[in-house]
């Protein structure tokens, strides 16, 4: 039984530090008033930048740095294109994570990969910690960004004057103009930070969690990302706790078989972090206020750009 | 007397410059809008040509085995418009729900959804076979449209972001589908040409299917004309009814909407329930015109490609029939690339770069105001959008 709540638990914390990464990422494109719907189009992006990376140089480390360099190129066109020439950040959105999932099926098909893997680390002593221990301390060596990239993101977001700006840009943005503060700058900023986090979510996803890419791997991963930042009501505890809850979820259908139990049909199993986010979404989500100025479009008379 | 005279001269002459530069200078405007359009989608194709050669493929021989798979070959401009009808009307559907400003992108999930309605409906319904098809075909829009209300429902009751709840529904939709399907109490075909029991339906008998008819050796079916009416008949209403003009507004500046008495709780929800129906239509049509079963992938990506082509058309009904037509090129032409030696998945790199060459003439408009040429030709008329 023990074993049990092992495994589901270490699968769970596995599967959900892909969420967590993405989210942490949107959180901050939220806050600053932007929904990322190419979430999903960077988390694909990023998890094909890094097996194509890991693969070409043959070191996973490049790997992750190559996934982050393909998230932050989605979210550099994102950017351009919803808040410096002024489309609708929806369709950009939509149009982008197509043409990532069409693009990288093609060259998926087209170039052979041969990525490495992330290597195990277990933290001595940590990992000897009955139930929790493996799940926490026994993961691939990226997972261990989690511990953190919360931290930074709280920091950045929280007590400097850059998350300051960012966080006004998303409540009152022509009041944050008046201030002085380049709106759509910011925005776009924070979309680069998005990208950032959502490289690293997709690099984790292909070098750590599989261990190799295939066809749209991401599989509305991104979706649910973004609906834990919804669910966590733009907190950034809210956002960590929805994103491992997903994990959670998502790692049910898997844990249930490795145990043995088959009372719950296997479809209804692949739609529980779906179904989960939607139930989290009715029940707990607008408990908070969201960023007033969210997915609204500021005019760029401020934007010297 | 001098100067009143001069005065109204010089109204009147202002009068006649303002007049010129609103006819004049707008259709400048638009002629350079068309251009733009036309050069965009051109360079999205020029990029798919390019990229064809970057992996060291001939652009023009996929170019070619594209055309010849989708309208050279016998019958195949026959299917290519069978299936052109869900792309379209899963496009009407999204061009109504984003002209009302919520986004319902789940348009994949309530294809699924529609397909499983019309599906139990032709398969477990007893009656006469003009009666089951029609019944069908409506239940298949109820479907998709329940599918959607439940984002209605999540939204007006919760305030949950239609975009988000959509996309979350079509990842449960297939899952339910494939739950239909795999249980024999429920559709799971037990007949014996099902030996292996795979989960699918059973086949969808032919007097229950849609009509057929040829024309010009083309094989069509009675939902092209269904759909195109449609479609013509939604962009009417769309453009010119006080309910579109209603939408338009809604999608335009809800807080103005407000103001005038029209409300996301009736107008968006309709409008929503409405692109939810459509695309359930959709499925409807595949079930009952072409698949004739029910698997787990029914949907096949046709509520995607839908989608994409309603923002290819850039929102507008009737181009939409132009832009599902030239989707549904890709999917049939894309199984005569096996010859040409680059992957058919080429086809949704070609949709990918459509759909970003479709929003580009945007850009580029903003870009071209924002320049010294565009401010003297067009006058910087957005204050301050430099």
């Amino acid at each position: 039984m023990l074993g049990d709540i092992e495994t589901v638990l270490e699968s769970s914390i596995r599967l959900g530090h892909i969420f967590l990464f993405a989210a942490l990422g949107e959180y901050v494109a939220e806050r600053a008033g932007t929904i990322n719907i190419s979430l999903e189009g960077m988390l694909l992006a990023g998890a094909y930048g890094a097996a194509l990376g890991a693969s070409e140089t043959g070191s996973p480390v490049l790997g992750i740095f190559a996934g982050i360099i393909a998230g932050l190129l989605v979210a550099f066109l994102q950017a351009l294109l919803s808040h410096r020439l002024n489309i609708d950040q929806f369709v950009v959105g939509i149009a982008l994570t197509v043409l990532v999932i069409g693009l990288t099926t093609f060259l998926f098909l087209e170039i052979k990969m041969l990525p490495g893997r992330i290597h195990e680390f277990e933290i001595p002593l940590l990992a000897e910690i009955p139930v929790i221990g493996k799940a926490l301390f026994a993961q691939r060596w990226l997972a261990y960004a989690a511990f953190f990239l919360p931290v930074l993101i709280w920091r950045i977001v929280n007590h400097t004057r850059w998350g300051l700006e960012v966080r006004s840009v998303g409540e009152d943005p022509a009041a944050a103009n008046v201030n002085g503060i380049p709106v759509l700058k910011r925005r776009r900023q924070s979309i680069y930070v998005a990208g950032l986090c959502s490289g690293l979510a997709g690099a984790y996803l292909s070098l750590a969690v599989t261990g190799a890419f295939s066809q749209n791997m991401s599989a509305g991963k991104g979706v649910v990302a973004i609906a834990a930042v919804l669910f966590g009501g733009w907190t950034l505890m809210g956002t960590i706790f929805g994103a491992f809850l997903f994990g959670f979820a998502d790692a049910l259908g898997l844990s249930l078989q490795i145990i043995g139990l088959n009372i719950i049909p296997g479809p209804i199993l692949d739609s529980m972090p779906y179904l989960l986010a939607l139930i989290g979404l009715l029940t707990i989500s607008n408990l908070s206020r969201k960023p007033a100025a969210l997915a609204s479009k500021f005019d760029a008379s401020g934007d010297a750009s | 007397m001098r100067d009143h005279k001069l005065k109204l001269k010089n109204k009147t002459d202002k009068k006649f410059f303002d007049l010129f530069n609103s006819v004049f200078l707008n259709d400048s405007r638009k002629i350079l809008f068309i251009f733009l359009v036309l050069f965009c989608l051109l360079g999205g194709l020029f990029f798919s040509g390019l990229l064809v050669a970057a992996v060291g493929g001939s652009p023009t021989k996929v170019l070619s085995s594209l055309i010849e798979g989708s309208f050279q070959t016998p019958g195949a401009f026959g299917r290519t418009l069978v299936e052109a009808i869900p792309l379209l009307l899963v496009s009407i559907g999204v061009i109504v729900s984003f002209r009302a400003g919520h986004y319902n992108i789940g348009t994949e999930g309530q294809v699924a959804i529609g397909a499983l309605f019309a599906a139990v409906i032709a398969l477990q319904i007893p009656g006469p076979e003009w009666f089951v098809i029609i019944f069908a075909i409506l239940g298949s829009f109820l479907g998709g449209a329940f599918w959607s209300g439940i984002a209605v429902g999540a939204y007006l009751w919760r305030r949950v972001d239609v975009m988000i709840s959509t996309l979350l529904l079509t990842f449960i939709a297939p899952n339910i589908v494939l739950f239909a399907v795999s249980r024999d109490y429920l559709l799971l075909d037990t007949t014996e040409s099902n030996t292996r029991l795979a989960s699918q339906s059973e086949r969808v008998p032919e007097e229950k299917r849609l009509p057929e008819f040829e024309i010009f050796g083309q094989e069509l079916h009675w939902g092209v004309i269904v759909a195109v009416i449609l479609s013509i008949l939604l962009t009417g209403l769309l453009g010119k009814s006080v309910w579109g003009l209603k939408v338009r507004l809604l999608g335009a500046n809800f807080v103005t909407a407000k103001r005038f008495g029209v409300t996301q709780a009736k107008e968006g929800a309709t409008a929503l329930l409405l692109s939810g129906g459509f695309s359930g239509l959709a499925g409807g049509m595949i079930v009952m015109g072409s698949a004739f079963r029910l698997q787990s992938h029914i949907a096949n990506d046709f509520g995607w490609d839908g989608l994409l082509s309603a923002l290819v058309s850039r929102l507008n009904g009737y181009f939409a029939i132009l832009s599902s037509i030239f989707f549904a090129a890709l999917r049939t032409g894309s199984s005569f690339l096996a010859a040409t030696g680059v992957s058919r998945t080429i086809t949704s790199v070609i949709q990918g770069l459509m759909v970003i060459a479709a929003l580009m003439p945007a850009a580029l408009i903003v870009v071209i105001s924002r320049s010294d040429y565009g401010r003297q030709r067009f006058g910087n008329q957005k204050k301050g959008s430099d």
